[in-house]
């Protein structure tokens, strides 16, 4: 039988593993893979908490969709940053 | 699958995700952290799975790992950052980021095993909790109270306008 808190266990292991590589990597690219990590720990919270403490409700799984194409949509626009000032500066470091 | 069985496979499928996200976040080459948060985002449609969310992990394979890795090597290949990348820095930045990172596992970590969770039914041995896609459907386009017409719409509209930024922001003179 899984406990609720494992996942728990897990997702905040992810996010704050996303953080410690927000905090040191240098390249911007880099800092966008951590933060997919943390929005994803985020998104697999909405769903355990969703399941195990509402089940008969749906708010949950819909914020977890909601937040996969939000999270999407934000990668496209960061990447298109990056590239534009990869073209303008010559360097994506940060 | 019983249960014992079905106990071990998410402990696998835990101890991996957790050990590729390190991965992901420390190595040195962007290839290899980039394919190291593949198998994270293919982790995570697996504890999605486990949940009985069959819709969510079928999006999340397709938008994170069709969509988003894809353009992140796009990216890659694009900036071509891969060639000269990582000095990581040891600095006093190293630090703070432990420090961070260690403090907030802990505290977290402390009020979440404090806290004592309240639920009765466990949707692993309550057996078929798979939600009905028709179900789904009406949540999506109704507009009654807990029903999500407004915000699909203004998803949407959000998409469009990425797809005009992204093009707008990274086209070429």
């Amino acid at each position: 039988m899984i406990k609720m808190e494992y996942y728990l266990i897990i997702s905040t292991l992810m996010f704050f593993i996303g953080i410690y590589g927000f905090i040191t990597r240098k390249n911007m690219i880099a800092v966008l893979v951590s933060l997919e990590l943390m929005l994803n720990a985020v998104e697999i919270n909405f769903a355990v908490f969703n399941r195990y403490l509402f089940p008969n409700q749906f708010e949950g799984m819909f914020f977890t969709f909601f937040g996969i194409v939000i999270t999407a949509s934000e990668t496209v626009v960061a990447l298109a940053i990056i590239i534009n000032a990869y073209r303008t500066i010559g360097n994506i470091e940060i | 699958m019983s249960s014992i069985v079905s106990f071990m496979v998410f402990v696998l499928l835990g101890v991996i995700s957790i050990i590729l996200s390190m991965l992901a976040v420390l190595s040195r080459n962007l290839f290899r952290s980039i394919t190291y948060l593949f198998l994270v985002l293919l982790c995570t449609a697996g504890f999605y799975l486990f949940l009985n969310y069959h819709f969510l992990a079928a999006i999340q394979i397709s938008v994170y790992v069709g969509g988003v890795v894809i353009l992140f090597i796009f990216a890659v290949f694009l900036t071509d950052s891969n060639v000269k990348a990582f000095k990581r820095n040891r600095s006093i930045k190293c630090i703070i980021a432990t420090v961070i990172t260690l403090s907030g596992v802990l505290v977290t970590s402390f009020a979440l095993l404090n806290h004592q969770f309240i639920y009765t039914n466990n949707c692993m041995i309550e057996g078929d909790m798979e939600i009905d896609m028709k179900l789904i459907g009406k949540y999506l386009i109704g507009v009654e109270k807990y029903q999500y017409f407004l915000p699909f719409e203004v998803l949407s509209l959000l998409l469009f306008v990425c797809i005009i930024g992204g093009i707008l922001i990274a086209k070429s003179e």
